[in-house]
């Protein structure tokens, strides 16, 4: 019995293939009707379903197999010609045999049931009779009811117990092939292919010996991490070869092994056409998938993470995207909407766009529903941004449909989009055009067991923050912070941009000990976003950031929903990895945070009206000087080794060019025209003049801060600067940065006429180092 | 339960135990063990065995013990107990002994109840007192103390 066993589920496998496929296929079949090799394919499927479905009998499987095949027979002959209703009906006999080979998955015999209506039909179509589109119900079987079920199973059994085969009798592999080829002989072609590819077909390896596998082989890159010094202390020859040796042959290891773990995101792509014909014919449009990079990899969890998101997407696309066919031809457009699924690699990321050419997203309907739902104000309808209405799609409930149809309106699906792929570190971006369409661009990470992570120190072990839900990282002096840490009914807060963030601290949280800071300490918090709140976790130190994999604790630990798991570091040493959802949850701070709110939505509108973005930088004798942001491309460092010459004037190469460096201190009054030394790296903002970089050079940079953007304007106005704001009690000074290039040109002018008597001290350092 | 067969023996302070030597995979010295907040004190931390996350045991708070001597266990035993793979941490571990039904006795009534849970039988050797131990009730124990130390 164990050996028929293994032949089931052997059989049950290889249904389930033979099925998508026959899926793929009719999809295709349905676009070329004459296409004789299809129809060869369907067929052969059909014919191996029904052999097998024979040997175990499976009577239901059986006739229904045999209903299918005798229609195909005849579009095989060319008797009659394939229609789209001859499609539908194929298909919903397709669903049938899934739905059979699902129930004898789980119970190991055929559910009961009656498929006489549908083998009918199947018998019908196969003699010419046609039948109209629209009575696709009638042919899903129903469940007999439990007196008729009874009746049934004993005949189930009574068959299997019959046929159950003796060791002796079972068919060895190879025969059973040979007599399932043996319908399509004429199809020599196929055979020939098919046998081809039998040698290198891949080969079915149990997921545990593959999980075991790659354990190994990352101990194995730590074991050759640690072999790897001692070759710079032995003088042996013949020795650093070996290692060096093993060095490379380690991490081809690694590489091959972690492609074991990738698949290609055809896997679900491939379920595609299905959904996309069944949605378009529901909603009476014409759509066209096309499909590029199907054969983009991306680890295997998270292809089933993916899954959900994209067929909500599609579903979208057709449903609210694409117009009615009367529609498209009226505006312009082919009549046949277009889908567009693309994937590929982006910067160590998978990109999955997803695109379709229809209206595009109303967004005068997404403002008003807003507005309905009280989401928003109406006057605030009236400025909102097009990006900002985008998030509220997002919002679980919300949909711009009236009518809830099987399709959509319940706005469940983005909300679905946006939590999974958020919950594997992805991202979702929305890019929508009236009358030209929408296109959906969702970026993934490649691989979930290989996630980047922070690490902070507490007490005396090291702790790892995965990456993605850190929002940023902030550090407080508190002997001259003026508020520092305050208290919000019970929770400690601090002020970020004169915004309250609720703050946990690490050392309690994980009942390490009860310290809390002291009013003069600096302290390190860093803010993360997750279960839905914003909230800073404070820490000892914050250490470097690094890849960690991901490793569960094991059950011992099961209870203690603070950690993700933990993580081998290159010394071997464990570090654990901080469940931030978790910690959040298991602190009592989101129950917190929901029943008392800290920062009331009226001052976050203050914030985007009347306050601007500014980085706030030091320059020698001005200790807080500010550019606005919108100035700032990047912030660069540069070591004194890295600056070159050109003429009088101090250079750097920068992307594929050289960018100018502008002391800014000398054209400010009050800053301090000191040298600069020659050891710390210069820390340097790059601003955008006519597309021409331009780097300024500034002390310490401080942070971003949001200041009011009307500024003290003092009367004899200072040279470089444009004026003041009063921000936490201190005087920020704002640069003017067109004045500062405007001098440093005038001056530039002068140097070149007294190119001789340039004197300089900056000039001097330079030299000598030339 | 068999009580005769091989046993690997240990000591913790003056006491010696005996563990069925089949489910030990191997001794390791000198393990590293991270400390896992807010776990039961009887598990020490979690350690590194070729890439594998193993917990260790404190095996003086498992058995109720104080470590009078204060010094930190030098040797793990690793054993494979109920399909996981844990680290004992011991002072010591001596010989393997084969064992036979002859010298072996059940626990005193007079025993402490916690120690009576894990050690199934004493042997009695000549020169000393072997307590057996019933790895899998050690293990079993922690995953219900754990789900207890949370609840508290």
């Amino acid at each position: 019995m164990d050996n028929t066993d293994e032949i089931l589920v052997e059989f049950i496998e290889e249904a389930k293939e033979i099925l998508d496929q026959l899926d793929l296929d009719f999809v295709m079949l349905e676009a070329e009707p004459d296409n004789n090799k299809l129809i060869g394919n369907i067929f052969r499927g059909l014919h191996t379903l029904k052999g097998s479905s024979g040997f175990f009998a499976l009577k239901r499987l059986e006739k229904l197999t045999h209903a299918g095949e005798t229609l195909l027979g005849k579009v095989r002959d060319g008797t009659i010609a394939i229609n789209t209703s001859m499609v539908s009906v194929l298909l919903s006999c397709l669903d049938e045999l899934r739905k059979l080979i699902s129930g004898i998955e789980t119970n190991q015999v055929e559910p009961p049931g009656d498929d006489s209506h549908l083998i009918e039909q199947l018998l019908n179509l196969s003699n010419g009779v046609s039948i109209p589109l629209n009575s696709e119900k009638p042919f899903v079987s129903e469940v007999l009811p439990p007196s008729e079920k009874n009746n049934l199973n004993p005949d189930i059994h009574a068959h299997e117990v019959q046929n159950s085969p003796p060791q002796d009798e079972v068919v060895p592999e190879s025969e059973l092939n040979t007599n399932l080829e043996e319908p399509v002989k004429s199809d020599v072609e196929n055979t020939i292919e098919a046998f081809a590819n039998e040698s290198s077909a891949p080969v079915k390896v149990n997921l545990e010996l593959l999980d075991k596998l790659m354990n190994l082989v990352s101990e194995m890159v730590l074991a050759r991490n640690r072999l790897l010094p001692f070759t710079n202390e032995f003088d042996d020859h013949q020795f650093s070869n070996a290692v060096r040796n093993i060095d490379l042959l380690t991490q081809e290891l690694q590489e091959r092994m972690m492609m074991t773990r990738m698949q290609p995101i055809s896997q679900i792509w491939s379920k595609f056409p299905r959904l996309i014909r069944d949605v378009s014919n529901e909603c009476q449009k014409k759509v066209n998938l096309i499909q590029i990079g199907s054969d983009t990899e991306l680890d295997r969890t998270l292809i089933d993470a993916i899954r959900d998101p994209l067929v909500h997407i599609i579903r979208n696309c057709i449903d609210h995207g694409i117009e009615a066919p009367i529609n498209r031809l009226s505006l312009g457009k082919p009549e046949i909407g277009q889908v567009l699924l693309k994937a590929s690699h982006e910067n160590g990321m998978v990109v999955i766009e997803i695109s379709d050419d229809g209206g595009g997203i109303n967004f005068e309907l997404v403002s008003q529903t807003a507005v309905a739902k009280k989401l928003i104000t109406s006057e605030r309808a009236l400025t909102i941004s097009e990006m900002q209405l985008l998030e509220y799609i997002f919002l679980p409930g919300f949909s711009t449909k009236s009518v809830v149809t099987n399709l959509s309106g319940r706005g469940v699906g983005m909300d679905v989009v946006k939590n999974n792929i958020s919950k594997i570190g992805g991202s979702v971006e929305i890019n929508s055009y009236k009358n030209k369409g929408t296109n959906i661009r969702l970026k993934i990470p490649l691989t979930l067991a290989v996630m980047p992570a922070l690490f902070v120190r507490c007490e005396k072990e090291r702790y790892a923050i995965p990456q993605n839900s850190i929002v940023e990282m902030v550090r407080i002096d508190l002997s001259s912070d003026h508020t520092g840490l305050e208290d919000f009914y019970g929770t400690p807060v601090f002020r970020l941009r004169n915004k309250l963030v609720p703050l946990l601290l690490l050392n309690q949280q994980l009942h390490l000990s009860n310290k809390v800071p002291d009013h003069q300490s600096v302290i390190h918090i860093a803010l993360l976003q997750s279960a839905g709140i914003q909230f800073g976790l404070l820490v000892d130190e914050v250490l470097n950031m690094q890849e960690v994999v991901v490793k569960p604790l094991g059950p011992l630990f099961a209870g203690i929903s603070d950690f993700a798991g933990a993580t081998i570091l290159g010394d071997g040493s464990v570090a654990l990895i901080l469940d931030t959802d978790g910690i959040a949850s298991s602190s009592g701070l989101v129950e917190k945070i929901q029943a008392k709110p800290l920062n009331p939505e009226i001052y976050l509108q203050e914030v985007s009206d009347d306050l601007v973005s500014m980085l706030v930088f030091e320059l020698p004798g001005l200790h807080y000087t500010a550019i606005p942001l919108e100035c700032v491309d990047r912030l660069e460092s540069f070591t004194i080794d890295q600056i070159q010459k050109n003429g009088s004037r101090e250079v750097v190469p920068y992307g594929d060019g050289i960018m100018q460096l502008i002391r800014i201190n000398e054209y400010i009054d009050g800053a301090i025209h000191s040298p600069p030394s020659t050891d710390d790296p210069l820390s340097v903002i790059t601003h955008y003049v006519d597309g021409v970089p331009m780097g300024l050079v500034v002390g310490k940079v401080h942070d971003i801060t949001q200041v009011p953007s009307n500024m003290h304007q003092i009367n004899s106005q200072q040279r470089g600067l444009k004026g003041c704001v009063i921000h936490n009690g201190s005087v920020i000074n704002i640069i003017d940065i067109k004045e500062i290039l405007r001098i440093k040109k005038i001056q530039d002018s002068e140097i070149m006429s007294y190119h001789d008597k340039d004197q300089s001290p900056l000039t001097v350092i330079d030299w000598k180092k030339l | 339960m068999k009580h005769s067969g091989d046993y690997l023996t240990f000591s913790l302070g003056n006491l010696h135990f005996g563990i069925i030597a089949t489910d030990v995979l191997e001794l390791n010295k000198n393990l590293e063990v991270t400390h896992v907040p807010k776990s039961p004190d009887t598990v020490r931390g979690i350690t590194n065995l070729r890439g594998q996350l193993v917990p260790a045991i404190d095996m003086y708070q498992r058995l109720g013990m104080v470590n009078k001597n204060g010094h930190i266990e030098t040797i793990a035993i690793i054993l494979k107990s109920r399909a996981m793979i844990v680290a004992l941490l011991v002072d010591s571990v001596g010989e393997i002994l084969s064992l036979d039904e002859e010298t072996f006795e059940t626990p005193p009534s007079n025993f402490p109840e916690m120690s009576r849970e894990l050690v199934f039988g004493v042997h009695k050797l000549t020169d000393k007192l072997l307590l057996m131990l019933d790895h899998t009730k050690i293990i079993g124990g922690i995953q219900a103390s754990t789900k207890q130390f949370l609840l508290n």
